[in-house]
């Protein structure tokens, strides 16, 4: 009843893939494709083992995943105080909500101008950037989340003479948690595509887009192609990682 | 039976200001409710008798005149007088146990003193084997006897039940009203139901307190002597039945439908 169908493997997912691939490997190996554009997949594979066993692999990781996760918990730890301060607070709702949907619509990216004047170039710009990609879905889902509890529990609660505390523990963050949840898991995703544009648009930096931007420079494009594999596989880790977390906290809801 | 109280209502009246407007609501309720007695109120929708039990359990305030629970004026909520409302009200997030040890959370006993609390309480609305069952995996009328049970966990001097079966089929129904007599009998509690079932209200009330809507007045107070657990195929609860609906049949004139009263913004905002 309760089981999620989507997280059952199937292996008839790994279909294209494995076709891509084929195709891949038959265009560059006969000659079909020009090899200096379209790196063959054992060149690839070459330029992964070599990233791992330099260490440059994991030296990335840690760096991009450090900045990552710091960007994430400043932008998801403002986005919740102030969506839950904007739902329990109908005068602060009003004051703030509609300029803050108002600067919503500046594209993330236009914002780098103005932080690189305010914050440099360095980790602090990377992070403030990092942290506003985190920043507005966790606000809006949070918000949305707590007031959506209902009256009809309120009531219980005062039936039973609960205190603020425990309003807050008992009923606010339980029922606005799924929402909450999802703007935790969006915001995951958010920054770690956040993370990529920080160290692309700021000054270059030891990170996960190293093998991209060198890869370019060089024109090597069996490292460009690694550096998307690496990036695209810890996007799809976090995601994964954040599912299972949300899934496990909100077993109570009834099935998807 | 020292656990149980006497309800006093003296005077009572309640009015809404709908927009600008005067809207009385409850006008001029007395009535005395003995200790460990089953009173039914009864009336058409618009007479108030939810608004009476809101009242009664706290979660309405600004009204006329007076409520005395043991003697002392009833100022709030208070885990003295339970509830249970028509939607069962269930955090769906909590199993049934969680549930009903939501209404322990600020009760002065030990965990261990609760945790009994919870397993007898389960017991006595015959829902062993679910206490790890969540909202979602009850039916309609297995969630009522938890709330039931929420209700009744705290060991209150008196349970107020606001329309607990309307929502639920007419057999469940009729199951839910002889477990709650039995319930009734077995803790010697004073229990306040309101309803617009006039067979309910005739099966399961010492007396029938019946309302008459704008303003809600206490028309008459009939009362059923019939001995419990009652029957409701006994010739004496129809005739009484009967006699109540004469009631109604007059009273239908048709108008058009009121302005519904809409809760005021505050309502929604949170109390604290």
């Amino acid at each position: 009843m309760s089981h999620d169908t989507s997280s059952r493997f199937d292996p008839r997912g790994l279909a294209l893939p494995g076709l891509v691939l084929a195709l891949w490997w038959g265009a560059t190996a006969s000659g079909f494709a020009d090899t200096r554009i379209v790196a063959p997949p054992a060149e690839v594979l070459a330029t992964a083992l070599r990233e791992i066993s330099s260490g440059e692999l994991f030296e990335g990781l840690l760096a991009s995943l450090g900045r990552d996760l710091a960007g994430f918990a400043l932008g998801s730890t403002a986005g919740l105080l102030l969506g839950a301060l904007l739902a329990v607070s109908g005068l602060a709702d009003r004051l703030v909500s509609p300029s803050l949907h108002a600067l919503k619509q500046v594209a993330l990216f236009a914002w780098i101008p103005l932080i690189s004047v305010w914050l440099g170039q360095d980790e602090a710009a990377r992070v403030l950037f990092i942290g506003l990609a985190a920043f507005y879905p966790v606000l809006f889902n949070s918000h949305e989340g707590i007031r959506s509890v209902t009256r009809e529990l309120a009531e219980v609660t005062r039936v039973f003479r609960f205190n603020t505390r425990q309003r807050i523990t008992r009923l606010i963050l339980p029922a606005a948690a799924p929402q909450i949840f999802a703007g935790l898991h969006l915001a995951l995703i958010y920054s770690w595509l956040a993370t990529i544009g920080a160290e692309y648009f700021f000054k270059a930096t030891p990170g996960v887009s190293t093998p991209l931007l060198d890869g370019r420079a060089d024109f090597d494009m069996a490292k460009v192609l690694y550096g998307m594999v690496v990036v695209g596989l810890v996007g799809a880790a976090l995601n994964a990682i954040a599912s299972r977390l949300e899934q496990r906290s909100l077993k109570w809801r009834r099935s998807r | 039976m020292s656990s149980t109280s006497t309800l006093s209502l003296q005077g009572l009246r309640k009015t809404y200001h709908v927009e600008g407007q005067a809207l009385p609501v409850l006008d001029d309720i007395n009535l005395d409710i003995a200790p460990g007695e089953f009173v039914s109120i009864v009336g058409s929708s618009g007479c108030g008798k939810s608004t009476l039990l809101r009242l009664l359990i706290g979660l309405e305030s600004s009204f006329d005149g007076r409520i005395l629970l043991d003697g002392q004026p009833v100022a709030g909520t208070g885990l003295e007088r339970g509830i249970v409302f028509q939607d069962h009200r269930l955090f769906p997030w909590l199993s049934v146990e969680q549930n009903i040890g939501l209404a322990l959370e600020n009760s002065p006993h030990s965990p261990r003193e609760k945790a009994a609390a919870i397993a007898e309480h389960i017991a006595l609305v015959g829902l062993e084997g679910f206490e790890t069952a969540y909202p979602h995996q009850l039916s309609g009328g297995m969630s009522q006897r938890v709330a039931i049970a929420r209700g009744l966990v705290n060991r209150p001097r008196i349970l107020l039940l606001d329309e607990p079966f309307g929502a639920l089929d007419a057999l469940t129904r009729a199951n839910l009203q002889q477990e709650l007599q039995r319930i009734w009998q077995q803790e010697k509690i004073t229990m306040v139901i309101v309803t617009h079932d006039v067979d309910e209200a005739v099966l399961l009330g010492d007396r029938v307190v019946v309302m008459e809507p704008r303003p809600g007045r206490i028309k008459r107070i009939v009362p059923v002597a019939v001995p419990h657990p009652r029957s409701r195929s006994d010739a004496r609860l129809a005739r009484i039945r009967d006699d109540i609906l004469r009631d109604f049949a007059q009273a239908e004139v048709p108008r058009l439908a009121e302005h519904p009263v809409e809760p005021r913004f505050e309502d929604y905002a949170f109390a604290w």
